[in-house]
């Protein structure tokens, strides 16, 4: 069975997970399968205002260290079909990716994607810091929506980034995740709110809210997924010609 | 005069208090009778879905106790239903919750094997049927077309795709009239699901016995690890709202019985110590400690009843209130059975019983003597 | 000569007799009764007279068997308390009780509370209480609650409530204490006229020695004993 549902969501993913991925050192996820998710993302700016709803269709793929990503906007209309191609070699070595448009064609705007709202956020909770060595087990005792929890400390390889995250006692899933700069300042604080459990009896997040440091928060409803995945062939090959950008910040 | 009466009389001597204690238990009552009714319904709605599709048996996998079960391959799957005896067709089903107007709420969007079984249950009212599995069109259940305000030749938008409306049907199920209908097909390239369905549904020929359906059931389970076969009723009863929807009606219960009771239990305390002259003075005149009782418990089972019938009344309009909300419309389909009614009365009474009994118990040991000398 | 009537108690023999019959408050630091010693014989009217706290009402209510007494014994017709099955049914069969402070109960109307100790029979007595409330005089307010009455009225009333089950005693606590004395020369009236004309045993506990002389025989107690 497939053991991954929602890689971006891995937030709602366990400290014993996260401890036997970080030593085989791989992604929580079967090599060669592939997941879709469907999902609406709303994204407010800091005094509350709703910036234009999206739809997003995500498709990973996981090809021994190496993922695969392809993004495709639903909705609105003004972005609808446009893509984003993002490979991520190894955790070390970042990402790659291209922007598509509707017609399959390279798009060389720099800002397309970013323009998305949500998008920037939902790629930072893509680092895989599920992988991250536990620096810190446990931590003070502490309720987040209502569920006891525990804080715990890890840490990319690099050392540039740290994740806290407040793992229940009872079930495999971090509450509240925090993800530090190297100086320790909170760049992103994600809440979830809803579970979903997955095929393999897992939980995975389905509503959350990413809070930004800038006060401004987008949330995440995943309507609709796809365990099982099958991606057509050369879906993840980017079109001749087109350059590659480096990864986001 | 009667016990009854005397009860009665007593209820209506406090009648700011009473009728506050009658407002909390109908207030508890209302919420257990609204949530109790709308998941029976909610349930009765899905089972009455599968009913008129006359399907036998159904396939889905494990994780099914999700909102909707997850997607599978169907070519996994079918040849092996196939080949089981009596089995006569084998339907496809893709459903999903969906976005289909900027304001409106989500609705169920079907895709359904085109030419199945599945179709012919349903009453065409306006327009047309998808003329082949290809076809990019959907068809629209009525009560569908009246929140979406969609009618025959408008167009709906699913996924970042446009569908022309080109039927508007009736079912005799809510759930369906409230729903989007597309073929299988149709939804498998919308959600990109190809070849993927979320149930499969079985249909046995006219000479299946149970004993039948139940060794179909076990073969099937032998030879598809990760499967459900389940009967419709089995499948609705696993639905994760379904189940959802009983656990709070049965939460509302107990908070409802608990504080109503408890109500109940201080009124009648209160009560008893403002009557004690009078209780002694009914135990003087040669009234039993077991009818002192049955009186206290009458005037209690009294005002846990009153509260009761209120309540299985403001039940009925709470109910039919939510079931007029635009995000319910479609969805739900309170049910109210007599046997339902009656068992939400016989909650009361026992609501009154227990309230009461203590009260009883402290009125009863009551001494006439000292009660009378005002002591 | 002596034999048993139809319910098992003894006639030809006192109605009410108590011997040694002691009651005390508080832990026993109050002293209500002191063995006291009582006989009253059929039909007889019997007025018990002494000093506020002498322990009239508490012997009143030891024979109602509304209290226990710490020590001795009660019989009725020969029958003792203690041996009865059931003290609620001898209470409604066969006492008869008036209070000083009336004690109906506000909500019932006149002919509600008259019946208020027939309701544990379950029989319809509708009729006898209203027999009743022409009796005492009251039959013109079957529907007036006891807020609408005088105080001469409301007892009138309890004297009803008393009798609606044919008691073979009325125990009568300070039955005019309450009213002025036109009311209370109607009710003692009454109350004569009902004892003869219904065969009944009065006991009545009074202050005043007017009415304690127009008893058969006056008791007179002090300190909880009878003195006289």
């Amino acid at each position: 069975m497939n053991s991954f549902w929602l890689l971006v969501l891995l937030l709602a993913l366990g400290g014993h997970q996260a401890t036997a991925s970080a030593q085989h050192g791989t992604l929580a996820m079967d090599t060669g399968k592939a997941v879709q998710l469907r999902m609406d993302v709303r994204r407010y700016d800091a005094d509350g205002h709703l910036l234009s709803p999206l739809k997003y269709a995500l498709i990973v793929q996981q090809q021994d260290e190496a993922q695969y990503q392809l993004w495709r906007v639903l909705a609105p209309a003004r972005w609808r079909g446009q893509k984003l191609l993002a490979h991520w070699q190894a955790e070390h070595a970042g990402a790659i990716f291209w922007r598509l448009s509707a017609e399959g064609g390279c798009l060389r705007d720099a800002g397309s994607f970013a323009d998305w709202p949500g998008a920037r956020q939902i790629w930072l909770l893509m680092r895989p810091w599920q992988t991250w060595a536990v620096r810190q087990q446990s931590g003070k005792d502490d309720e987040v929506n209502g569920h006891d929890c525990r804080w715990q400390r890890v840490r990319s390889p690099d050392g540039r980034w740290q994740v806290e995250r407040c793992m229940d006692q009872q079930q495999p899933v971090s509450w509240r995740t925090r993800l530090l700069n190297h100086r320790g300042n909170v760049l992103q604080t994600i809440d979830i709110s809803k579970l979903i459990r997955r095929n393999n009896g897992k939980l995975a997040a389905r509503d959350f809210t990413i809070s930004d440091a800038d006060g401004s928060r987008t949330t995440v409803h995943v309507y609709s997924g796809d365990e099982d995945y099958q991606p057509a062939a050369g879906m993840f090959l980017p079109p001749e010609g087109c350059a590659a950008q480096p990864v986001l910040p | 005069m009667t016990l009854w009466m005397l009860a009665w009389h007593n209820i209506r001597r406090r009648p700011a208090r009473s009728a506050l204690t009658i407002a909390a238990v109908a207030i508890g009552i209302a919420a257990v009778v609204a949530l109790t009714a709308i998941a029976w319904g909610f349930e009765s709605s899905w089972q009455q879905a599968n009913d008129a599709r006359a399907t036998d048996l159904i396939v889905t996998r494990q994780a099914s106790q999700n909102t909707m079960p997850s997607p599978f391959r169907e070519a996994d799957v079918r040849p092996l239903l196939m080949q089981q005896a009596h089995v006569q067709q084998v339907a496809g089903l893709l459903s999903e919750m969906l976005s289909v107007s900027e304001d409106g709420p989500p609705a169920f969007v079907f895709g359904w094997e085109y030419g199945s079984y599945l179709w012919q249950h349903l009453e065409l009212v306006e327009g047309r049927w998808p003329a082949s599995a290809h076809e990019q069109v959907v068809v629209i259940g009525t009560l569908a077309a009246q929140t979406l305000h969609k009618g025959v030749g408008d167009h709906v938008d699913i996924e970042g795709l446009t569908f022309p409306v080109v039927g508007i049907f009736r079912s005799s199920a809510l759930v369906e009239n409230g729903a989007l209908l597309m073929t299988l097909r149709q939804m498998q390239q919308t959600m990109d699901k190809p070849g993927k369905v979320n149930v499969l549904n079985i249909q046995l020929d006219a000479s299946a016995s149970e004993t039948d359906e139940a060794q179909i059931q076990q073969h099937v389970r032998q030879q598809l690890h990760g499967y459900h076969v389940l009967t419709s009723g089995e499948l609705v009863s696993r639905n994760a709202v379904v189940r959802i929807a009983k656990a709070m009606s049965q939460v509302t219960t107990l908070i409802a019985g608990l504080v109503g009771a408890l109500m109940v239990f201080n009124t009648m305390l209160m009560s008893v110590s403002e009557r004690r002259r009078e209780i002694g003075l009914l135990l003087a005149v040669g009234w039993r400690k077991a009818m002192v009782m049955r009186l206290i418990v009458s005037e209690s089972v009294g005002l846990a009843l009153t509260g009761g019938a209120l309540g299985i009344l403001a039940g009925f309009v709470l109910a039919s209130v939510l079931e007029m909300l635009p995000l319910m419309r479609g969805k739900i389909d309170p049910l109210f059975s007599p046997w339902f009614l009656l068992a939400v009365l016989g909650l009361s009474v026992v609501l009154g019983m227990a309230g009461g009994l203590l009260p009883a118990l402290n009125a009863a040991r009551t001494s006439p003597s000292q009660a009378l000398r005002g002591e | 000569m002596r034999h048993d009537d139809a319910r098992g108690y003894r006639v030809n023999t006192p109605i009410l007799t108590t011997k040694k019959l002691t009651l005390s408050f508080d832990e026993g630091r109050i002293h209500a009764l002191n063995g006291v010693d009582l006989r009253v014989e059929e039909g007889e009217f019997v007025a018990i007279t002494g000093p506020s706290g002498c322990g009239k009402s508490s012997l009143l209510h030891l024979l109602a068997a509304l209290e226990e007494p710490d020590a001795g014994q009660r019989w009725f017709r020969g029958c003792a308390y203690e041996d009865m099955d059931d003290i609620a049914c001898f209470r409604q069969q066969h006492i008869g009780l008036v209070f000083q402070a009336f004690h109906l109960l506000p909500t019932l109307n006149v002919l509600d509370n008259v019946l208020l100790p027939a309701v544990p029979t379950g029989r319809q007595m509708a009729d006898h209480a209203c027999d009743l409330l022409q009796r005492v005089g009251m039959d013109h307010r079957l529907q007036q609650y006891p807020a609408q009455l005088s105080g001469g009225e409301r007892q009138r009333v309890a004297i009803a409530r008393a009798l609606i089950n044919q008691p073979d005693i009325l125990l009568a606590d300070e039955p005019t204490g309450s009213l002025d004395s036109v009311s209370a020369g109607y009710v003692l009236q009454l109350l004569s006229e009902l004892r003869q004309s219904m065969g009944l045993t009065m006991l009545m506990v009074t202050h005043d020695t007017d009415i304690a002389r127009q008893a058969d025989r006056q008791i007179c107690m002090r300190d909880g004993r009878v003195i006289a």
